[in-house]
């Protein structure tokens, strides 16, 4: 076991781990461990753009942003950290640009801004210009600015080393270990500060537009970590996620102006979202279009018509926005409908569905960037969390379009501004033994699995399989308590796994396995949070309990794995300017 | 780490660009002056009058030294990039700038060391040494 | 549909040189090479190792030589390669390390050297973007649209030859800045690009323009700052 020592660890190398990098360079010594290299990170995977008032093409102001926000998360966000995010997001993305982003420019060489779902302008009056964008490579170019930002000021990578084991002894956070993916071997890592950037789970489904990397690893160590998780019944998602595979369809294709049309060529918007039409906001365009599905208008496959089954897509038209403009402000759109589908989208409509897409829960911290370990948000000391891994909560029951990318960099530039405040007052601690010989025999498990008789990916399959039928867009009791069951079964099964490959190096098959039993051990937080919200709130929606109910709960939600069962608790809603409104677009 | 001629390679790019286009257009003048120039019977006579000129004589020797440097150097391009064991490219490379050099001599030699017979004679007295 | 495909497996540990070793398949329509391997590692042999993310052609981790070619696995759809068996290895012109996966460091140290930022040392407006025309932007939306999977720099004979030669990725990354109307790094990246490794070193070969995923020109950069460079010296 080898044991190093950095003032601050920082896990993750998408946006919020390199924006905090970047800023914890400049005081101390910080390294980045990421299990990809860092730009593979599935920031760079975000398409359509960045949202910030700037009012380059409208009138638009900070203001307004923060009301969509506020709506957009069925007031379940929380509205001082929303307030902080939205005022200071121009002064963000004119830093962004500063550091060499390339961006899509007006004629007067402002930064370009375009439509997106729920942002629009006087507090709902109609769509607004904002967000900024890069064609459709946003994140992708603001990912790849970080990363040479990063390369300059020299910040030192991990690259693939994945973590395995998060050390919080007496409620302080002492290090982390983390197995060498490339050469083998269980590194130590005696810190300061950890912080925790380590995205999404969108891996928890099956039709999903994240990457297969996106486990939340750092979930399910906070939640080992007798840490709670919030809000995690809440999950997006993305209407417009290419069929079968769900890869992203940007919403900037709507923004740009492409329709939703049923099988018979309606477009159906009308009736959900009579103000707004595609672009309304994304719980409410995928409940629409699964609306659609589920009633018998969706659009067939060749083989669902040749079998006579109801189709389970919808068509996202770009047709009359014409090659030249798809090819100049959607071209990646333009190359995944002809790479992955073999349509060419200029001239037929592309078959799309909702697909699992983000997660507004996570790792509960406060604005400040520091992770609490209760309602009364007691601290941490020297843990910290940013990034889609956190919850602050900016997107309460639903995140609007282009706010991850800037949650992400905001948020990772302030929570390593805080790093850098606490850094003079925080100190070593010892790594206590225990923890190192635990880590250490949890890796040892995985590699003696010869003589285990089940197979990684028919769990992991029936996980994903099960949760996208019992835990999607739609929910009720029955689903939630039979999936209950079958993720206890899972867990059960897991403990007999198979794994036929004992190389220490590059040892993917290990990898693969410990990310499933991290999915394991935190999804039964989802199915538990939704089974006990009783109400249909953002992208929670309880078939049986219909109607948003403030009254009861209008709060978030903590979960916490003790005893090998999920215990709930529930921590109040910020409520500053914007009290609770009926949510009609 | 190979070596190659100059330091950095921008000035011999830069030469091949340059004498890529000088050898286009030395090409055509050469196109043109054998094959149009006149439109009688092409004889030694003529040829051998030319080749005397000291203004020809410049003509070809750019040519021929231009022709041997672009081409050449493109060979010892080839060879860096596709030869990779160590005595298989000394060899090539050493070759090439013996063949190159060949053929550089020769040609100069020739075109420098042409003389026409003297005293010219006029075609009818050659007789039939030249068709 | 049944598919064979013959991958190329090796094992540093077991001291034996790399093999191809056939796998049958069965596959939806529509499946891409990485989703092959995936069927492969999940129920045939576990033990292959590749790397792979997004899976949509934006991460650049699957970059592998398919059928001779290089390209990414997870835009590859299985149907659309004429020889068969369908024939998987890594990349070539880096060191392998497990199975299709090679050793990066030379690529990821090379893109470093050409400074891969913004250099500017004047400061920026406070409170506004630096202005930039539309026309001024289309300079960069090519060059940024790579995703360095490394693709370009293993097909490039000239990077077989010489491992310390910058490469197509690099140079297009140095293209990306220095055509960059808010980028004044061409004095301190000079010496690097005006270099026997750097620009010098392409000898428009295209292999990197016929391999892209993401359909850059690179030769075609790469001529844009050659003639930079003389232009300056010249």
């Amino acid at each position: 076991m080898i044991v190093h020592n950095h003032e601050v660890v920082i896990i993750g190398a998408g946006m919020a781990g390199l924006r905090a990098a970047l800023e914890v360079s400049k005081v101390g010594d910080v390294a980045v461990l990421t299990k990809v290299y860092p730009t593979r990170s599935h920031s760079g995977a975000a398409q359509g753009g960045m949202a910030a008032a700037l009012g380059n093409l409208d009138g638009d102001n900070w203001e307004f942003h923060m009301f969509d926000t506020v709506k957009g998360s069925d007031y379940l966000g929380d509205q001082d950290a929303i307030e902080f995010m939205c005022r200071n997001a121009p002064e963000l993305m004119y830093e962004v640009e500063h550091m060499g982003t390339p961006f899509s420019r007006t004629p007067e060489g402002k930064i370009a801004q375009r439509r997106f779902g729920g942002h629009t302008l006087n507090f709902g009056e109609k769509p607004a210009l904002r967000a900024c964008y890069s064609a459709d490579y946003t994140g992708h170019v603001v990912l790849h600015c970080l990363y040479d930002q990063c390369v300059k000021n020299s910040v030192r990578f991990y690259s693939e080393f994945q973590v395995t084991y998060l050390i919080v002894k007496d409620g302080i956070c002492r290090g982390i270990a983390a197995w060498d993916i490339r050469n083998g071997g269980l590194h130590v890592f005696n810190t300061k500060a950890v912080l925790f950037a380590t995205g999404g789970y969108g891996r928890v489904y099956r039709i999903t537009s994240n990457a297969l990397a996106n486990t939340g690893d750092g979930l399910g160590l906070a939640l080992r970590a007798g840490l709670p998780l919030e809000d995690m019944e809440f999950v997006q998602f993305h209407p417009t996620g290419l069929y079968r595979s769900g890869i992203l369809m940007t919403e900037g294709a709507r923004g740009e102006g492409a329709y939703l049309l049923n099988k018979d060529g309606e477009r159906f918007m009308k009736r959900y979202a009579p103000t707004l039409m595609e672009l309304a906001p994304r719980d409410l365009t995928s409940r629409s279009i699964q609306t659609e599905i589920n009633e018998g208008r969706g659009v067939q496959s060749p083989e669902q018509q040749a079998k006579g089954e109801p189709g389970d897509a919808v068509y996202l038209d770009l047709r009359h926005l014409g090659r030249e403009k798809l090819k100049a402000v959607l071209p990646q759109i333009f190359d995944i409908a002809e790479n992955f589908m073999g349509i060419d989208p200029a001239k037929d409509p592309v078959p799309i569905q909702p697909t699992s897409h983000y997660s507004m829960g996570g790792i509960p911290v406060t604005i400040q960037g520091r992770v609490i370990r209760d309602a009364q948000s007691t601290e941490v000391p020297g843990l910290y969390a940013a990034g889609e891994c956190a919850c602050v909560s900016i997107h309460g029951a639903n995140r609007l379009g282009c706010n991850s990318t800037l949650d992400a960099t905001f948020h990772g530039r302030h929570v390593g501004r805080t790093i850098a405040r606490d850094l003079p007052s925080l100190s070593y601690h010892d790594l206590p033994p225990e923890a190192m010989r635990e880590a250490q025999a949890e890796m040892n498990w995985y590699f003696d699995r010869s003589s285990g008789t089940e197979n990684v990916a028919d769990i992991r399959g029936e996980l994903q399989n099960t949760m996208q039928k019992n835990v999607a867009i739609f929910r009720e009791e029955k689903a939630l308590t039979a999936q209950l069951d079958i993720i206890q079964n899972l867990q059960r099964r897991f403990k007999n796994i198979h794994i036929n490959d004992r190389n220490q190096r590059f040892n993917t098959e290990v990898m693969e396995a410990y990310e499933l039993g991290n999915l394991l051990n935190f999804v039964e937080t989802i199915v538990v949070g939704a089974l006990e919200r009783e109400e249909c709130r953002g992208a929670h929606w309880r078939t049986d309990h219909p109607g948003r109910n403030d009254v009861e709960w209008l709060k978030h939600t903590l979960a916490y794995r003790e005893d090998g069962k999920i215990r709930l608790d529930y921590k109040p809603v910020v409520i500053t300017r914007f009290q609770p409104k009926e949510r009609k677009y | 780490m190979e070596r190659g001629i100059g330091s950095g390679g921008a000035f011999a790019w830069f030469f091949q660009r340059i004498s890529g286009a000088v050898l286009v257009l030395a090409l055509l003048l050469h196109f043109w002056v054998l094959h149009y120039s006149n439109q009688g019977e092409v004889t030694f006579e003529i040829v051998a009058q030319r080749l005397a000129t000291p203004v020809w004589k410049t003509i070809d020797l750019t040519f021929l030294v231009l022709a041997v440097i672009h081409g050449f150097w493109g060979f010892l391009m080839i060879v860096r990039d596709y030869v990779h064991s160590k005595n298989m490219r000394l060899f090539l490379v050493a070759a090439v700038w013996t063949v190159g050099l060949v053929i550089a001599v020769m040609g100069a030699l020739t075109i420098i060391g042409f003389h026409p017979p003297l005293p010219v004679a006029p075609p009818e007295q050659l007789g039939g040494m030249v068709q | 549909m049944q598919y064979t495909l013959r991958v190329y497996r090796y094992d540093p540990e077991s001291g034996q040189p790399g093999r191809l070793v056939d796998y049958t398949v069965e596959l939806e329509k529509g499946a891409t090479v990485l989703d092959a391997l995936g069927e492969i590692k999940a129920h045939q042999d576990g033990s292959l190792v590749y790397r792979r993310s997004c899976r949509s052609g934006i991460c650049g981790s699957c970059a592998m030589k398919i059928n001779g070619f290089n390209r990414l696995a997870c835009e590859t759809q299985v149907e659309s390669l004429g020889r068969k068996p369908i024939h998987v290895e890594p990349l070539p012109g880096f060191k392998p390390i497990k199975d299709l996966v090679v050793d990066l460091e030379p690529f990821w140290n090379n893109l470093h050297r050409t400074l891969p930022w913004l250099i500017n040392p004047n400061p920026p407006p406070t409170d506004k973007e630096r202005p930039q025309s539309p026309e001024e932007f289309a300079w960069l939306e090519m060059p940024m649209t790579c995703i360095l999977c490394a693709s370009c720099t293993s097909s490039c004979p000239s990077f077989w030859a010489d491992r310390t030669y910058l490469g197509p990725a690099a140079l297009n990354k140095a293209f990306r800045y220095e055509f960059d109307t808010r980028d004044q790094g061409f004095g301190q990246r000079r010496d690097t690009l005006d270099n026997r490794h750097g620009l010098w070193r392409c000898h428009t070969i295209m292999n990197c323009n016929d391999c892209c995923p993401k359909h850059i020109r690179i030769t075609e950069e790469i001529s844009w700052l050659k003639r930079k460079v003389v232009e300056e010296k010249y």
